[in-house]
């Protein structure tokens, strides 16, 4: 037995504690800047800038390094502490929740990375209507798993990850691109539906992250069994 | 102690074992997938649907054994890493067989549909590509081999083409009125579906990496802020992570 969970209560376990507090807080930082590229992502969409399409191609290089560094972090945790119960579902949490941020950025960026091709998105406007409400629900949905996370909201948890996934929007995009009959349609379609692509996964993962926070709030293993569908 | 160490390796072993029935379930589903949409099987595409309950059940099965072991034992260095890859690749594993769910699901949307042999062809070379890429995936896992894990994102280049080739062979035959507009909707969401596992694969491989090497992708994107904030890098490079 470690000695922080040997001395109940003393500064040892205090200062396990803080940790834990402190690693939990650590993950909403970084979903905050996961959020903050989520909305350059929407501003690139929009607008097709360049300079904040550079922004955030070097913000996500911080969103890695915070990733790597909570990795590193919980993996001291587990080999100093051996934790058990509610501290080691923290922990697992944390290495289960922070690749699925880390994705969510990812995925930001492959929308960004499509700014030289702005003419191209915008070419079927119903499509790009279509793209926007896409990039729209993705970004509350996204909100809402972090806000869960960092309340431990179990409600809120609840109702992200039982949302089902926007599937009709996907069908609404292809039908648009479809029906239109300009000589880059192929051109036009590839990019659309990768930026496509891209949102409807970011609001998956955000589905994934509220069955987490559901699971860590009640240790209820049936929660576990609601992400995997 | 000798004892001990002992089981928690046997307990390593079942998780990898475990990983690679999963595997193998998902791989299974890639062809029978495609040969149900082919066929028009809808008895296959139910049976599909039906099957993949047996994915998810193996999937919680290994990442609560997984939990256990992190519970239980005190794992170091890469035994951690080996079981936290564990519990990552059950997720892309049992995310690559909804894929196939997702494709059972559309060939009930278009039964009856008249693909052209273009179509199929490309359809059955896309399954092939896909089913291709999770073996070496799966290969690189067991034989921990961090090189053939790291190649898998190029190799998916060929899926990822043949994606481009699938769509605009789409758009040719909805554009000549060989094929109506919901059925042409559902095989651009197939092609997805298969370009998608395709991405799960390489995933797998990077997470191999990860589990021989310790090294992760976001890896290069920190090297890259550490080399900013030395002022070795413009704030501008907007080199790809």
């Amino acid at each position: 037995m470690s000695p922080a969970a040997s001395a109940d209560g003393g500064p040892a376990r205090q200062h396990y504690t803080a940790e834990l507090e402190q690693l939990a807080l650590q993950v909403e930082m970084m979903g905050v800047l996961v959020d903050q590229n989520l909305e350059r992502m929407r501003d690139v969409l929009r607008g097709g800038d360049a300079s904040t399409a550079t922004q955030a191609v070097a913000a996500d290089d911080r969103i890695d390094a915070m990733n790597v560094s909570l990795m590193e972090r919980c993996y001291e945790l587990l080999r100093r502490e051996a934790p058990v119960a509610s501290d080691l579902r923290l922990i697992v949490s944390v290495l289960r929740v922070t690749p699925e941020l880390e994705r969510i950025g990812d995925l930001a960026l492959r929308v960004v990375k499509l700014q030289p091709d702005h003419e191209l998105l915008v070419a079927v406007p119903r499509a790009f209507d279509v793209l926007e409400t896409m990039a729209d629900h993705a970004i509350d949905r996204y909100r809402d798993a972090l806000r869960a996370w960092s309340a431990l909201d179990l409600d809120l948890a609840d109702r992200v990850a039982a949302e089902a996934p926007p599937g009709v929007a996907a069908t609404q995009l292809v039908e648009a691109l479809l029906a239109y009959g300009g000589t880059d349609g192929v051109a036009v379609t590839l990019r659309t539906m990768v930026a496509g692509q891209a949102l409807d996964r970011i609001a998956d993962h955000a589905a994934v992250l509220g069955a987490r926070v559901r699971y860590l709030i009640t240790g209820d293993p049936d929660h576990l069994a609601a992400e995997v569908r | 102690m000798a004892e001990q160490r002992k089981t928690f390796h046997q307990e390593l072993d079942e998780i990898r074992d475990e990983i690679v029935q999963l595997a193998a379930l998902v791989s299974e589903f890639i062809p029978r997938g495609t040969e149900l949409l082919l066929a028009n099987d809808m008895r296959g595409a139910l049976s599909l649907i039906e099957a993949d309950d047996e994915i998810d059940a193996l999937t919680l099965r290994i990442e609560e054994q997984c939990y256990h072991v992190l519970a239980l034992q005190q794992p170091m260095a890469s035994d951690l890493r080996s079981i936290v890859t564990a519990v990552w690749l059950t997720g892309e594993l049992e995310r690559s067989g909804d894929l196939m769910v997702n494709v059972a699901k559309a060939a009930r949307r278009i039964y009856g549909a008249n693909l052209d042999p273009r179509l199929r062809g490309l359809i059955e070379r896309m399954s092939e590509e896909a089913a291709r890429l999770m073996k070496l995936a799966i290969d690189a896992y067991v034989e921990r081999n961090a090189s053939l894990g790291a190649a898998l994102d190029d190799i998916d280049d060929t899926l990822d083409q043949l994606h481009r080739d699938y769509i605009e062979a789409i758009f040719e035959s909805h554009a000549d009125h060989h094929l109506g507009l919901q059925p042409a909707v559902q095989l651009a969401l197939i092609g997805r579906y298969y370009e998608r596992i395709g991405d799960h694969a390489v995933n797998i491989g990077q997470r191999v990496q990860y589990m021989v090497t310790g090294w992760l992708p976001e890896q290069t994107g920190a090297a890259r802020l550490r080399a900013r904030a030395d002022g070795e890098v413009d704030e501008g490079d907007t080199s790809s992570p």
